[in-house]
């Protein structure tokens, strides 16, 4: 746990070695990562200074639509986090996911989810820099990556449409403050449609969100998220698919106004769990005008034994008819579950989950209760 | 119906019996801070939750704690966290991998757990009462 195409023609053959050369870079990288990771693990992990973990899950999932029955088991994305103590003030923080593609040659893709420095200038007061997942809401905030902290199976629809995963930039945190606990991240950097190298105008995105923990647990936190993309760019969200899948002769190109406002309310106690994310957004275009979407997220969990979780989650998106960021969409989800943690490294997942489309771009002949049910059984792990 | 009624009132009385009771008098702190012999209760427990990154004197605050197979760790656990041992190993993963703190260090015995703190200025730890004697310098009281 501690610190760790086939070919007949010429075209296809050009093709083909190019996902060659994708699939041996792809193996380089992952090579080199490991590398570093052990190599970091024995320089440091004897002074303590370095700690390397690893996150990954498993799924097996039994589903109904019309095109029939499914069993199916799955790998899900593996997770490798660094954090290093440079200096008594300065710490780097490292988070590298592998995930299953079946684009790669290899079938897998490597991602730097995030890779920053922080600098502690002053008690409880930080500066950092690098990509981060933008501080918005609680759970982006808190399980990034880890399936062994999620608290169910999935993220919330939401961020399949309008939460911006990452940013990569300068961010101001405080934590901590006063009597309520009161914490600020204060952000600015490279936004939506940008990638991780290129930032497509001189205005950077700027998040800014506030939380206090006025009991042991409990966090309730409200955030602000503004962009101007120049270039509109569906489905990039900083890093991440969306659930919108959009032909490129259908996708709208120019700038977007994009605005967030984000709420979050968690309180995980031994006995009990609770979290709801709310976020009310904003897409602006000259041509379409104001898009007004909202999601609802809300999960409840009654800890009968510090191992056995019986728990609920409801989960709502609703995209308007003239947004052309997200484009327009209206799912809703309910799902009953049960979590069995046999460790804090360890835990096992059971959800009967139902989910309904009440519309959705691009997705023709979906009746409405298109979704389920279904079973799914998750396997999370750390180490 | 009536099965319906079994499974919430058996869900309630395993949930209430669940409890644990934290109490920081059981516990003895141990601290390496110029300057600094005793502090409130209330500060102890805020610099245990990571509610403090650097001392006044700006050195870096090093969490210690008994490792989870160390025979100290429940009463740890139970006393300063109001949990188990997994739920504190939980704890400080958790926000480790927010980012929002740097690893405590975990340590077999309250010898282990003594020394560190003596070899590493800005350390503080809490071991169950009466496990090891703690040299008078390093002795944290509660204020």
């Amino acid at each position: 746990m501690k610190g760790f195409y086939k070919s007949p023609c010429e075209h296809k053959v050009k093709i083909s070695n190019r996902l060659n050369k994708k699939a041996a870079n792809t193996t380089f990288i992952l090579s080199c990562l490991i590398v570093f990771f052990l190599f970091s693990n024995c320089v440091f992990g004897q002074t303590k200074q370095t700690q390397f973990n690893g996150f990954g899950h498993l799924e097996f999932y039994f589903d109904r639509d019309e095109d029939g029955r499914r069993a199916s088991f799955a790998i899900g994305e593996h997770d490798f986090f660094v954090n290093a103590t440079i200096s008594d003030k300065i710490t780097f923080i490292g988070e590298y996911v592998v995930r299953f593609n079946s684009n790669s040659a290899t079938n897998y893709l490597p991602s730097i989810e995030r890779s920053l420095v922080k600098y502690n200038y002053t008690n409880n007061h930080s500066v950092i820099v690098g990509k981060v997942h933008t501080p918005l809401n609680y759970w982006n905030d808190s399980y990034h990556h880890g399936r062994v902290f999620f608290p169910v199976i999935d993220r919330p629809l939401a961020f399949s449409y309008f939460i911006p995963l990452h940013t990569l930039g300068l961010q101001f945190q405080g934590q901590n403050l006063g009597r309520l606990n009161f914490g600020y991240d204060v952000m600015i950097g490279n936004g939506i449609s940008s990638t991780d190298i290129y930032h497509d105008s001189v205005v950077p995105a700027v998040s800014a969100a506030f939380h206090i923990k006025p009991r042991d647990g409990m966090r309730i936190g409200a955030s602000y998220y503004w962009d101007n993309l120049h270039d509109n760019t569906p489905g990039v969200h900083s890093g991440h698919s969306t659930a919108t899948s959009v032909p490129l002769d259908q996708r709208y190109e120019g700038p977007v106004k994009f605005r967030l406002t984000s709420f979050s309310f968690a309180y995980f106690k031994d006995n009990f769990e609770i979290l709801n994310e709310s976020g009310y957004n904003v897409s602006t275009t000259d041509t379409t005008g104001r898009a007004n979407n909202f999601y609802q997220f809300v999960y409840a969990g009654l800890n009968v034994t510090e191992k056995s979780t019986p728990y609920i989650l409801g989960d709502y998106i609703h995209v308007a008819d003239n947004d052309v960021h997200a484009y327009p969409a209206e799912r809703l989800k309910i799902a009953l579950g049960y979590r069995y943690s046999f460790d804090y490294l360890l835990n096992v997942k059971i959800q009967l989950e139902k989910e309904w489309e009440f519309k959705h771009a691009f997705h023709q002949n979906h009746p409405i209760s298109y979704g389920g049910p279904f079973l799914r059984i998750q396997v999370a792990y750390g180490f | 119906m009536k099965t319906w009624y079994l499974i919430v009132l058996g869900l309630l009385a395993a949930h209430l019996s669940y409890a644990q009771k934290a109490d920081i008098g059981e516990l003895d702190f141990i601290i390496n801070v110029n300057d600094v012999t005793e502090l409130p209760q209330s500060e102890i427990l805020k610099t245990f939750k990571n509610g403090r990154s650097l001392w006044d004197s700006n050195q870096k605050v090093i969490i210690v704690l008994p490792a989870k197979n160390s025979s100290l760790a429940s009463d740890v656990a139970k006393n300063l966290y109001n949990t188990s041992v997994s739920g504190m190993q939980k704890f400080w993963l958790a926000l480790v991998f927010q980012g929002r703190s740097s690893p405590p260090v975990f340590l077999q015995s309250a010898k282990d757990i003594v020394e560190y703190v003596e070899n590493n200025p800005g350390a503080i730890a809490a071991i169950p009462a009466g496990s090891i004697e703690i040299p008078s310098n390093l002795k944290l009281s509660i204020k």
